[in-house]
């Protein structure tokens, strides 16, 4: 399986996790791996004592390059 | 170039103050809301401002301040006027508030292929987003009529969102390239995608 790097932002802060994901993973997939990354302590940038589906409302961006990227970020819908 | 920005608010005012010195742009703005006192702490407008329409006010601004020309569009936009307003458009820079403008945007320039970039804030206030559209997607607020970044104190991370965007705007005018920025208190960071 094709490394990913997700990038993950939570409560202002904002760190990089490398793991082996396919380009064509659900959201929701997405969404527990970096809640179970965080908590498991392999995002050492974020705190470890996040709550349960943390990530529910948070949204994950896809990108139509290369790379195989997604970004977990929190709602942006002020302008 | 013809850039249109959509909603003059707290994104919108700051962009069109800080791409003023673009060269080759006619930048217009459309909004139908007014300038209320809540607004002085976080969006670009002055006191006399008090009541009008922000395109409006937006305009007389730059007149006044720098002596730039551009067009207001003192409307809502919607589906009868949106080939009027965006029709002759090269760029459509979305600020709008609120989740159903903003789909009107994108169904409008994906169905035309106008080029078109989005920028938008996180409630609290720790977090910003530029996109352009075809990595775009919209969040919709979570409860209508929320508070939307007024307070003074987001004005830093406005700023600093609207200047990834005006920098957005200029490397698409300059390189046609497509940049992509995430925006936390204090870093910004150009995504390479």
């Amino acid at each position: 399986m094709k490394s990913a790097t997700i990038n993950i932002t939570y409560q202002g802060l904002s760190a990089n996790y490398l793991t082996p994901l396919p380009k064509n993973a659900s959201d929701a997939m997405i969404r527990r791996v970096c809640e179970e990354a965080i908590r498991g302590g392999e995002v050492p940038e974020l705190p470890r004592a996040i709550p349960a589906n943390a990530f529910a409302a948070h949204v994950v961006d896809r990108f139509q390059g290369a790379k195989n990227q997604f970004i977990v970020r929190p709602q942006v819908p002020f302008g | 170039m013809k850039i249109t920005i959509c909603g003059g608010g707290a994104l919108g005012s700051h962009v069109l103050y800080l791409s003023r010195s673009l060269s080759n742009a006619r930048f217009g703005v459309i909004d139908n809301d007014r300038v209320e006192t809540k607004n002085l702490a976080a969006q670009w407008f002055v006191k006399p401002m008090l009541g009008k329409n922000k395109a409006t006010a937006l305009k007389l601004q730059m007149a006044n301040f720098f002596g730039c020309a551009i067009d207001a569009s003192p409307v809502r936009l919607s589906k009868v006027n949106m080939q009027e307003l965006l029709g002759s458009t090269d760029l459509v820079v979305d600020c709008f508030d609120n989740g159903a403008s903003r789909q009107l945007i994108q169904d409008f320039v994906r169905e035309t292929s106008t080029p078109c970039v989005h920028a938008g804030l996180a409630a609290d206030g720790t977090f910003g987003a530029v996109r352009w559209d075809r990595d775009f997607v919209i969040d919709h607020e979570p409860v209508e009529g929320q508070a939307t970044c007024e307070g003074g104190a987001f004005l830093p991370l406005i700023v600093q969102a609207s200047v990834s965007l005006v920098e957005a705007i200029r490397t698409f005018q300059t390189e046609r390239s497509e940049t992509n920025w995430n925006i936390r208190p204090g870093r910004t960071e150009k995504l390479e995608t």
